[in-house]
């Protein structure tokens, strides 16, 4: 299970890179295992301000529809548009061509709040049923 | 894994995609041990069955399957099944796994006065299906003995370390393919063999969630999905399984015959939603403007097709190609075209 060590995880099993203020969103390798093949995605709208832990986006795979929950507070800034046409961009390369949308983070602190990839290894490591809701 | 019917399920083994892909390019096997088999014999058997089915049993030459119903008087569908005739007056049905008590039971109920025995061998028999143009070479790598003349729907009798089972040139993919029936002790080793000798061929493990997509391309309906009491075959777009010809009444004879002189409310469609959407799901209501006016009874994302598709059951004068129905997935409305079935037909090889 691949835990790329430059990023922030959530509880909930997405993750938060930082580059400066702007701060790229994904769902994680466990996550994409869990959810199995991913065919279809539902973005939040470019602009729309959402909050840590709301839900912002679905993901429908052949089991279920999943909520996607925001690791951070800020304006949506991007959204990966190639999803639409790839969802499966999700299974393939969770980490980077898969990633789901860019939010500009007000509240840089909120990252304490989140898991180091060190941490997330272990609560994953204790998992074997399907992703806790946060 | 999954649970169903009291059997543990193997629901997917890698990725559901391709293992769909798998069975429609190469080939894949499935272990579908949880479907009841219900061994019917004796020198009355075959009119008995006439009696009971909507399918004129006595004409089925032994050594050939044919699929039917069990049916209520007003014509519901009870199970939808596999009937094959492995001897002149002994009969293998191939039920489904949460409907096996319920025709045994109704079986049972009419045994008698008919000199019939019924044994219900679910619980000791495994069953495998081998599925995918490659399935018929690896088959014959594992019994070479195989006849050459295996045709479709035909069962054999075959061998496997000394213990005989039952294979049919059947399934549930709208692949060309086998399905094994044997002795459950077989079925580790049968599994692996075959897994053994498809591995140059590209056969691999598929689990039960590729084979509902694989049906639900090939328009095959899922008894409590597209089939229930509520239903009957011609709602179902299935009465060309029934024989209306001869001349033994069977239970639901009466009500679909008068069904079919008075016409349908509501009849099975088949449709695909332009891409990208999310899959329709099982209850999703079916809409034509404004208006409710049918509901989905299987849904899902097609790898083969590339696209979400769907059954369902819609009112009768919106069954036609060119009508626009959508469904509605967390306030969005997504179009759907009715398409003709099956939406996928594997090309003559």
């Amino acid at each position: 299970m691949k835990i790329p060590t430059d990023r922030f995880y959530s509880r909930s099993h997405e993750w938060l890179l930082l580059e400066g203020q702007i701060g790229g969103v994904g769902i994680t390798d466990y996550a994409q295992r869990e959810l199995s093949d991913i065919v279809f995605v539902e973005l939040p709208a470019i602009g729309t301000h959402v909050q840590r832990g709301q839900a912002v986006a679905t993901i429908e795979s052949v089991k279920a529809a999943s909520d996607i929950y925001s690791p951070a507070t800020g304006e949506v800034l991007e959204v990966n548009t190639a999803l639409a046409q790839e969802p499966g961009l999700m299974n393939t390369d969770p980490y980077g061509k898969g990633w789901l949308f860019r939010i500009r983070v007000e509240a840089p602190e909120e990252t304490e709040r989140l898991e180091s990839p060190e941490t997330y290894a272990k609560l994953i490591a204790g998992s074997t049923e399907s992703p806790p809701t946060p | 894994m999954g649970s169903f019917a009291g059997w543990t399920l193997p629901i997917v083994y890698s990725s559901v995609a391709e293992e769909v892909l798998s069975v429609r390019r190469k080939a894949g096997l499935f272990d579908i041990s949880h479907m009841g088999e219900i061994l019917l014999e004796g020198p009355d058997a075959p009119g008995w069955l006439d009696q009971l089915l909507p399918s004129k049993i006595t004409a089925l030459p032994t050594g050939r399957g044919r699929y039917s119903f069990l049916l209520k008087e007003n014509g519901g569908i009870i199970d939808d099944f596999f009937v094959y005739r492995i001897e002149p007056s002994r009969f293998l049905l191939v039920v489904n796994a949460a409907t096996t008590q319920t025709d045994v039971r109704w079986f049972s109920e009419k045994l008698s006065r008919a000199k019939v025995a019924l044994t219900d061998e679910s619980e000791c028999w495994g069953g495998l299906a081998l599925q995918g143009p490659e399935a018929r070479e690896i088959l014959r790598r594992v019994l070479p003995d195989l006849p050459e003349a295996f045709e479709r729907r035909a069962i054999i009798a075959a061998s496997w370390k000394g213990s005989s089972f039952w294979i049919a040139r059947t399934g549930y993919t709208g692949e060309d393919g086998a399905e094994l029936f044997f002795p459950a002790p077989l079925g580790t080793s049968l599994w692996d063999a075959l897994l053994q000798a498809g591995a140059s061929s590209g056969l691999r493990p598929c689990g039960l969630a590729a084979r509902d997509i694989l049906r639900l391309e090939a328009c095959l309906p899922l008894n409590g999905h597209e089939l229930n009491e509520e239903m009957t075959p011609l709602e179902a777009r299935m009465g060309w399984v029934v024989d209306w010809e001869k001349s033994t009444s069977f239970p639901g004879k009466e009500a679909l015959l008068e069904k079919r002189s008075r016409g349908l409310d509501i009849s099975l469609v088949a449709f695909a939603a332009e891409h990208p959407a999310p899959p329709p799901r099982a209850g999703y209501p079916l809409w034509a403007g404004e208006t409710v006016v049918g509901k989905v009874t299987s849904g899902g994302y097609s790898p083969t097709l590339e696209a979400a598709i769907g059954m369902g059951y819609v009112k009768t004068p919106l069954t036609t190609e060119s009508t626009r129905l959508t469904y509605l997935v967390r306030g969005a409305r997504y179009p759907v075209t009715l398409k003709p079935a099956p939406l996928y037909r594997r090309k003559n090889r």
